[in-house]
């Protein structure tokens, strides 16, 4: 590095590029030559991507100065904007072990590549469009970082772009502050609404119309969690005593009525099922790997037979579900994916390292993926042939997997602190 | 925000309405545990199945996976004791204690129970866990630690709720925990 700038610094071109006053970039790089000048030789095999490419783009711009020709060859920046979505646009959310600030990374499966980032506050609930053509999280900010007066907002940005399209203040402060769950702020099919969660001073269920860009409300709820919508005004919750609450909105108060008890108080079901808006299908595990699912619809919830991820022999052997977004499904081939190892009782949070794909329909396994590394979340794209999204909290990397072989196509890097939470849009 | 009092109003109201829907769920003892927080909790029915941390079996080194094993020596690590089911931050690491919250911050007055078997006299103990509340994450000693960790539709045993409620200021960032006992699991 040091001795090609060094050799730039006695050619003309160079000389013209530091007096060029025309050039204010050339001003201020003017110091820093000069000072890496004057430090020791490096090989050039030290340089890092950005210093080559730095030296590079001053080798060609001198070049085009030296040669009269300046501007041919010149850089001329711009603000990208992402690819137009698809069905393997994948947000990836980073909770940051519960810090103020946050991020979500967004990226491109089919290249691997992260196509931009935006911020967040306390424990964001991110969502996205059906047809991905926006993303949004309910978040809640401080006024002096961690303390002073909060609020609670819902943000919505262009999927291209990643500006901010819609702002929304939500009074009253109502999020439940919780570690992220994907479903506890859900946008109906037809994307219009964002609904979200209250826990505290009672059970809720906010509403913001995000065509209006306005917040319309909030009304109690019986003692029940998560957001599942099957159409503008009706969603359903999974309630303490094992039902499923239909909740249908309306001009007044809201009815709400319960199904059947579908599962016994002992079957400890996951905090993160996979759910198809599209398709109104609800994927619940159990701790212990037992498969509820519930055909959501404004008609009613129809309970499926149950079925099992694990033979009695592999319960005996102690595998078990475990991580945090432990469960997937891809509507198109109807297929269940689970993240699952052996484990100890109580282990349910710790990482996997297999994925076990199950038939949604017979309960037959298709397949049990072997990672071969520690991973906590899973999600997949919605297309045919679709991709697997494997997350490793603690390496702060995700894999982008062909879900038919388990081959890697894709490793990223560097995802924040503490990524957690994999979106995609139900395509 | 909400004081306790009024916390324990909304979910001594809550649970006696769920309970008159469902007969065959006996929950009432669990959320007044959440709702009434350390001052009543030890007079409730805690229910403890199958949720008493006890060591029957060495741990694989290093394995996450493995059972979980309690210690009675040293309050900075996962595996003590009293941190049976606690997701977050060990106060003692930032300034607080076992029982303190640190210097600054802002103590919660609801919680979230745990029956934690101490190895060193035989005895369990109902844990309310809470939450030091006010500050940024303190990124010092996290644990993940779930025994008889329950769904967030039990949210009296969930530990990824944050349970800042009640804390001075309304301040609901979450800092650090603190593991009080306050009762004999027996």
């Amino acid at each position: 590095m040091t001795r090609l700038l060094t050799n730039l610094r006695e050619t003309t071109a160079l000389r013209r590029l530091l007096a060029g006053a025309a050039l204010g970039a050339a001003a201020f790089c003017a110091p820093a030559f000069a000072q890496t000048a004057a430090a020791p030789e490096a090989p050039a095999a030290a340089l890092t991507e950005g210093q080559r490419g730095a030296a590079e783009a001053a080798a060609r711009l001198a070049e085009g100065l030296a040669t009269g020709r300046p501007g041919a060859e010149t850089d001329d920046p711009v603000i990208l904007e992402a690819p137009e979505p698809n069905a393997r646009r994948v947000y990836v959310n980073d909770p940051a072990h519960f810090a103020a600030i946050t991020q979500q990374f967004v990226i491109d499966g089919d290249s691997g590549r992260i196509l931009g980032m935006i911020d967040g506050g306390f424990l964001p609930n991110p969502v996205v469009a059906s047809d991905g053509s926006f993303f949004a999280q309910a978040s809640t900010v401080f006024k002096r970082v961690a303390r002073g007066q909060r609020e609670d907002y819902v943000e919505v940005f262009d999927a291209r772009t990643h500006y901010p399209i819609a702002d929304i203040t939500l009074p009253e402060e109502p999020r439940m502050l919780v570690g992220t769950y994907p479903w506890m702020t859900a946008l109906t099919p037809d994307d219009k609404t964002l609904l979200f969660y209250r826990f505290s001073p009672s059970p809720s269920v906010g509403v913001v119309d995000l065509e209006a860009k306005e917040y319309r409300g909030i009304f109690d709820v019986p003692d029940c969690y998560h957001i599942f919508p099957v159409s503008a005004d009706t969603f359903y919750m999974h309630c303490r005593a094992g039902t499923m609450a239909k909740i249908t909105m309306g001009e007044g108060e809201p009815q709400i009525s319960e199904s059947e008890v579908f599962h016994t108080e002992e079957e400890y079901l996951i905090n993160h099922p996979a759910y198809s808006p599209k398709s109104g299908r609800l994927v619940w595990p159990a701790y212990d790997g037992k498969l509820f699912q519930v055909d959501l619809t404004t008609e009613g919830a129809k309970f499926l037979p149950p079925l099992q991820t694990f033979t009695d022999a592999e319960k005996a052997e102690g595998w078990a579900l475990g991580g945090w977004q432990q469960a997937a499904y891809h509507r198109p081939s109807d297929r269940i994916y689970i993240l699952a190892d052996q484990r100890a009782q109580w282990r349910h949070k710790t990482s996997s390292r297999f994925v076990f794909v199950v038939d949604a329909r017979t309960g037959q396994r298709i397949k049990r993926i072997d990672l071969g590394y520690e991973a906590d979340s899973i999600n997949v794209s919605q297309d045919s042939p679709h991709q697997l999204y494997v997350l490793s909290t603690g390496e702060k990397a995700m894999r982008v997997l062909d879900p038919e072989t388990g081959a890697v196509l894709h490793r990223i890097d560097q995802l924040g602190h503490g990524p957690q939470v994999i979106t995609t849009a139900d395509y | 925000m909400l004081k306790n009092s009024r916390f324990d109003d909304l979910f001594e109201a809550l649970s006696r309405r769920v309970a008159s829907r469902t007969s065959r769920r006996g929950f009432i003892g669990r959320v007044g545990a959440v709702a009434a927080g350390v001052a009543v909790s030890p007079l409730l029915p805690v229910d403890r199945r199958g949720r008493v941390s006890r060591a029957e079996a060495a741990p694989a080194a290093g394995d996450a996976r493995a059972k979980w094993v309690p210690q009675d020596n040293d309050i900075h690590a996962c595996d003590y004791w009293r941190h049976c089911s606690i997701d977050g931050n060990i106060c003692a690491c930032s300034g607080g204690s076992l029982t303190n919250c640190p210097p600054g911050t802002q103590l919660a007055t609801s919680s979230w129970v745990a029956s934690c078997y101490n190895p060193t006299d035989g005895n369990s103990y109902i844990i309310a866990y809470r939450d030091c509340c006010g500050k940024n994450v303190s990124n010092r000693c996290p644990c993940l630690v779930t025994e008889g960790e329950l769904p967030v539709y039990r949210p009296e045993f969930a530990n990824d709720i944050i349970w800042c409620f009640g804390a001075d200021n309304d301040e609901m960032t979450y800092h650090c925990t603190i593991a009080p006992i306050i009762g004999k699991a027996g």
